[in-house]
């Protein structure tokens, strides 16, 4: 039993298993956080009552908020690209094939990752004033 | 694309039960969230970047069809995560194998509990702003 622990142990791939490590331990993490943004965003509040000014006024006013937004973004991201990694892996046989959508992966995870981490940091404190509020937008608000 | 052709029909052909079915809807949960979560941080990124056209991107989530989207994601994210806790579970105990069964049901009787009430009052906003119609609990 030793001995076969040890010889699995020389041939752990350590990028695996560190990937392996992340998904676990992120996936803890993110069921509070998915959760909470859920409940908070598509529960109490709806995609009706979301609009420009209500971002920027009720979430991105507050620095709490923007952190968490970060750590969802970072943690999700990488969390659901890795586990896009494992999918390919296991259906894309062809090396070619697999590389190129490997660095097709790698392409869009950091064009996210820049796209969301520059709104959170960028994003004023207040609305931009030359953008329409809604006026009862909806069909019966 | 053999590759896909050939999982699709073996997964179809391999009588897994209820742990087949747990590992392909948890597969299928995780793409469809991080489909969403891409298409997600775009649009949510016009705040900074295109603060005029975020409209367009949140009057399409208003839409009919993307509200029903929306319940499926609930549905992914919320099984994603109890059946994540289940794997995580049975990895630190192993003397749980002996009832995989036993907890694979209990993730999805989990999974429906916690999404009853989302898919009530998510579906409750959409009725009312969509139809005018008023469910109770929504105000």
């Amino acid at each position: 039993m030793a001995t076969m622990a040890q010889s699995l142990k020389t041939r752990i791939n350590s990028f695996e298993t560190a990937a392996w490590r992340y998904m676990r331990w992120s996936g803890i993490l993110l069921i509070p956080l998915a959760y909470v943004h859920l409940i908070f965003m598509h529960i109490i509040n709806s995609v009706y009552v979301i609009n420009y000014q209500w971002v920027i006024e009720q979430r991105w006013a507050f620095l709490g908020w923007r952190i968490y937004d970060a750590f969802l973004l970072w943690f999700a991201g990488l969390h659901g690209f890795n586990g896009l990694r494992v999918v390919i892996n296991d259906y894309i046989h062809n090396p070619i094939a697999n590389r190129i959508l490997k660095w097709v992966l790698i392409g869009l995870l950091a064009f996210i990752f820049f796209l969301g981490t520059v709104a959170l940091i960028g994003a004023p404190l207040t609305p931009d004033p030359s953008v329409p509020r809604e006026t009862l937008a909806i069909l019966f608000a | 694309m053999s590759t896909l052709v050939l999982t699709v029909r073996e997964a179809l052909r391999y009588k897994g039960k209820e742990g087949q079915l747990a590992w392909v809807g948890h597969r299928l949960a995780g793409l469809g969230t991080l489909l969403f979560f891409v298409t997600h941080i775009i649009d949510t990124s016009w705040v900074y970047f295109a603060p005029k056209d975020y409209k367009l991107a949140i009057d399409l989530y208003r839409a009919a069809p993307f509200q029903i989207g929306e319940l499926v994601l609930l549905l992914a994210v919320i099984y994603h995560g109890v059946n994540g806790i289940r794997i995580a579970v049975m990895d630190w105990f192993p003397r749980l194998w002996k009832r995989q069964r036993q907890l694979t049901w209990a993730t999805f009787i989990l999974t429906a509990v916690l999404y009853a009430p989302a898919f009530y009052l998510m579906g409750g906003h959409a009725l009312k702003n969509l139809y005018g119609i008023h469910i109770p609990g929504i105000d």
